[in-house]
């Protein structure tokens, strides 16, 4: 090959378009590009003749082009298709198997996935805030109790701001209290609101439908809401500027409304409003622990040497009574951890419901993957001839173990794709049973559904291997020969996993059984009041809240009402305690407190033991006179109650405490007026009418609806901008257990899965080894055996399953068991509810043994004759 | 044989190809187009081209004689078969027919 000139196109465009370049093309391609090469040299500098030259072999590089790929390549491919195609012949062979399998696959993979997609929101909380990692929430720390709070007073915060160089921003947020919004002719009492600080939307970050972060809030009244609120009083339309009325005396202007779902926060708020909207007095009390705060810290503060700092900040700056002697801690919350972590006012920390809520998901996985190494291990003992044949023409282990895989990955990769497909139905019910707004999208999540793709395809790989290497361990002479039937005829390994998928489904089903138990004992214990037909109207916001009593006595006028009390104190949320002094007690000791009227006690029904009821209006009984409930008088451990004087603080005008003292009248019998995970605390009961804000209406049976609009209309005739809003006692009470009454949901909807899928497992054994049985069966009926006997050696193996899991399951449940009855002060005892275990594992039983049933006829019913004429 | 529709660049290098015979390769068949057309083409536009009338039957190659100048590679030389020269003939009828209809036009006024 001779050049006319020394210039030669650049060797490695060449070397790369004989890589590329079909063998049949070569020749032709490569010959022209030279000729022009070659022409152009002659006319055109070297460098654009070679640049010409790149440019073209670039421009040769398309599909018509290129090698088909090489021999190697084409070989492994073809095998994979002759392996899903094997695989689907199968799958169509067998469909009621398939079916079992498949089903079992994509209950575990949607599983897996509403798990994901629910922990994946919880561990979202609050991470998308701008300095996220410097912002804590302040928490006081008792040093006697340990007890943790977020309640901190109103000047704190600026204080410590001034003080310390270290706080780059503060923020406090302190509840609104049920408030009346009128906007035009609309008009509805709203929840959950709070104030706050300007500072609130630079320290937490929010997604705006309308407004901006950066104008809200900014001056007094003005407010943020809710997108859900916006959309009741505005529909889709823009509100900014809109003017509210809150409580008939103020308007509130609207300067944003928020987007919230998208970036979950622990902070769960209807309505904002500037913190310089509240113009009390009270708001700057140092004692007065109304306000939650947040401290903006400048990056990399000692944290430890800050909080001892802020222990001397507080004792120099603490007023000193006897109200604010109990020491203190202070601690810092990283806001990160807010949401799952915290402890604070004895809470129990997210992350428990979360774990419990991923171990129920992965249990459920785990007993699908268990059901499917079953299933497989079960068909491919009908597969024996064809891995025999694989074998004797030349088939390597290593093949046939890839084939097996390969089988395994197509179909788990079918059940996942299913089950992300059908993902956004089950979605709203798994929602439901978490309580969390769950959204999910293939664009936002793909980096998860990456993830999980590739922990199916591991765990399929997993689940496939034990099969696969069982089965290709085999001599081919053995398998063709049909002398080595059947693999592992003792089916051990089977045996234990269905142990283990029973194990766990009879635990679940325990458990369910217990916590149903413990629900319906709560809903029917006896509180010690009588809860039925009792109404609670809250006066809080009405404008007769100084003339109570002339409406109470309105309504009592009515036949439809039994009785009615004035009190302070609501039912079923939290209370307030305060420190008692008592005759012949040094230090003041700690009791509940409680201001109601003298028709509170035959209201509810409660039982006095000893003395008597308040006076009716009589002024020396309202200033002097309490009565305490059995646990005051068991804690202070008197025998004569009556008559002794008990001191309670109060507040003298001029803002100063003392000593309120008064004399016990009466002692009543416990009543639970909080919730039964709590236990009773001792309580004093006032008859102070001036501390009372809502109406106890005791309606008399029957005539609820009458009751209702007689109610409803001395509502309307006494008050004219608060709406009439009532609840009911016992459904108020029943609300508490909410998140107990998912969790029963939660455990029996995941009990019946496991259930089922336990009994595919279980069925796919029972046909296994009806197979396997039926020559002995056959053998024996010729020989005379009776259907019984036919029956119990058929059955026996399954029994013994069913029993060692059911005993194993029952220190399993009860384990936790144990663990979730013990937040409940008043609760069962598992010893006395054994019978409920035992009816759980019969129920169990049952359900498997049916089952098996079918099998078990077709045993007992086989013609002897057509399994013994081979032989 | 795919479908025979002739496209406006393919016809021109079937034309090229009828021309040049029978010295129809890549190389003269770009040269020509250039000269004729004024229309610069890379070379492998040309290749794809050919390839396409091949498939479509218009025209029918075999390789021919190595030139130095090629760096000893040998040439693919392009012949018009008798369904290319059809297609050809069916394209200039009816462009002529449309245009005998614009002469009828114009001198009709």
């Amino acid at each position: 090959m001779k050049q006319q000139h020394n210039i030669s196109p650049p060797k490695w465009a060449i070397r790369f378009l004989r890589f590329y370049c079909r063998k049949e093309f070569l020749d032709e391609i490569e010959g022209d590009l030279l000729e022009v090469f070659n022409r152009n040299i002659k006319a055109q500098s070297g460098f654009r003749s070679k640049l010409t030259f790149v440019w073209s072999v670039f421009r040769f590089f398309k599909w018509s082009n290129i090698k088909r790929s090489n021999r190697l390549n084409f070989n492994s491919t073809t095998m994979l298709k002759s392996y899903f195609l094997i695989t689907r012949r199968n799958l169509l062979k067998e469909k009621l198997y398939s079916l079992l399998n498949l089903s079992g696959l994509y209950i575990g993979f949607l599983c897996l996935i509403l798990t994901a997609i629910y922990y994946q929101q919880q561990v979202s909380f609050d991470q998308h805030h701008s300095d996220v990692d410097n912002t804590y929430r302040f928490l006081t720390v008792d040093q006697e109790s340990g007890h943790r709070s977020s309640s901190t007073g109103g000047p704190w915060a600026p204080r410590m701001a001034s003080e310390f160089p270290e706080i780059k921003n503060f923020l406090r947020i302190g509840t609104f209290g049920t408030s009346i919004f009128q906007y035009k002719n609309e008009r509805f009492y709203e929840t959950e609101g709070v104030l706050a600080d300007t500072s609130f939307f630079s320290i937490f970050k929010y997604d705006f439908k309308w407004g901006s972060p950066r104008t809200a809030l900014v001056n007094p009244y003005d407010l943020v809401l809710s997108s859900a609120l916006a959309k009741k009083y505005f529909g889709d339309q823009d509100p900014i500027g809109e003017l509210i009325n809150v409580n008939g005396k103020q308007l509130y202007k609207v300067t944003g409304v928020l987007d919230e779902d998208q970036l979950p926060s622990h902070i769960k708020v209807n309505f904002i409003a500037t913190y310089d909207s509240d113009t009390r007095p009270q708001k700057d009390d140092w004692a007065l622990q109304n306000y939650v705060s947040y401290l903006q810290l400048v990056p990399d503060t000692d944290k430890e040497a800050f909080k001892v700092n802020l222990i001397d900040f507080f004792a120099k700056n603490t007023p000193d009574n006897e109200f604010s002697k109990s020491a203190k801690f202070f601690d810092l919350e990283p806001l990160s951890q807010i949401h799952l972590y915290s402890s604070v006012n004895n809470e129990v920390p997210t992350i428990k419901r979360v774990l419990t809520f991923a171990f129920i998901g992965l249990l459920v996985l785990c007993i699908s993957l268990v059901n499917y190494i079953n299933l497989i291990t079960a068909r491919s003992t009908k597969r024996l001839k064809e891995i025999g044949v694989r074998k004797a023409i030349g088939a390597r282990r290593i093949q046939l173990i890839f084939q097996f895989l390969a089988e395994s990955f197509y179909i788990c990769f079918i059940a996942f794709a299913l089950a992300l497909l059908s993902v956004k139905l089950v979605m709203p019910f798994y929602a439901y049973l978490v309580n969390e707004p769950l959204v999910f999208s293939f664009l936002d999540h793909w980096h998860m559904i990456l993830a999980l793709l590739g922990i199916a395809v591991l765990l399929s790989l997993l689940s496939g291997i034990y099969p696969a290497i069982i089965l290709s361990s085999r001599q081919a002479m053995s398998l063709l020969s049909g002398r080595e039937e059947l693999i592992g005829s003792k089916q051990f390994f089977r045996k234990i996993l269905i142990g283990f998928q029973f194990t766990i489904s009879i635990a679940l089903i325990i458990g369910t059984s217990f916590i149903q138990r413990q629900l319906y004992y709560i809903s029917e214990k006896d509180l010690g009041f009588d809860q039925e037909q009792l109404m609670v109207i809250s006066l809080n916001n009405s404008s007769f809240l100084a003339d109570k009593e002339s409406f109470a006595e309105r309504l009592k006028q009515s036949p439809f009402i039994k009785s009615v009390a004035l009190t302070g104190q609501s039912f079923g949320g939290g209370d307030w305690g305060m420190p008692v002094k008592f005759e012949g007690g040094d230090e003041p000791q700690n009791a509940r407190f409680m201001s109601v009227d003298a028709d509170f006690v035959s209201t509810l029904s409660l039982e006095l033991l000893e003395g008597r009821n308040f006076f009716d209006q009589s002024q020396a009984d309202q200033e002097n006179s309490f009565i305490v409930n059995e646990k005051f008088v068991n804690q202070v451990g008197w025998t004569e109650v009556i008559g002794k004087s008990i001191g309670i603080p109060s507040w003298n005008p001029d803002g100063s405490y003392g000593w309120a003292s008064g004399k016990i009248v009466g002692v009543v019998k416990d009543f639970n007026y909080r919730d039964l995970k709590t236990n009773l605390f001792p309580l004093v009961i006032s008859n102070n009418v001036d501390y009372t804000n809502m109406l106890f209406v005791k309606i008399e049976t029957g005539t609820l609806n009458q009751g209702l609009e007689f109610i409803g209309n001395e509502w309307a005739k006494a008050e004219e901008n608060a709406p009439f809003n009532y609840y009911f006692l016992d459904d108020r009470l029943a609300q508490f257990y909410e998140p107990e009454q998912r969790l029963a949901k939660t455990t029996t909807v995941f009990g019946g899965i496991a259930i089922i899928l336990a009994c595919f497992g279980l069925f796919s054994l029972a046909t296994f080894m009806a197979e396997q049985k039926m020559k002995e069966v056959s053998v024996r009926k010729v020989l005379g055996a009776t259907t019984k006997q036919i029956f119990l050696l058929f059955g026996k193996p399954f029994i013994l399953i069913l029993l060692i899991s059911a005993i194993s399951a029952v220190p399993i449940s009860f384990h936790f068991l144990g663990k979730w009855l013990s937040t409940f002060a008043y609760r069962i005892e598992i010893s006395d509810n054994l019978i409920v275990a035992v009816l759980a594992i019969i129920i169990t039983i049952a359900i498997a043994g049916l089952t098996v049933l079918y099998q078990s006829f077709r045993v007992i019913k086989a013609n002897p004759v057509k399994f013994l004429r081979n032989e | 044989m795919k479908g025979t529709y002739l496209g406006e660049f393919e016809e021109l290098v079937l034309l090229t190809v009828g021309a040049l015979h029978p010295e129809a390769y890549g190389v003269a068949i770009m040269d020509e187009i250039e000269k004729e057309a004024g229309r610069s083409v890379n070379i492998s536009a040309i290749h794809s081209a050919l390839r396409r009338l091949d498939e479509k039957g218009f025209v029918k190659s075999e390789l021919g004689g190595a030139t130095t100048e090629r760096g000893g590679r040998s040439k693919r030389i392009f012949e018009l078969t008798a369904f290319g020269k059809k297609a050809l003939d069916e394209a200039q009828a009816q462009r002529l027919k449309l245009y005998n209809r614009i002469q009828d036009i114009s001198f009709g006024n």
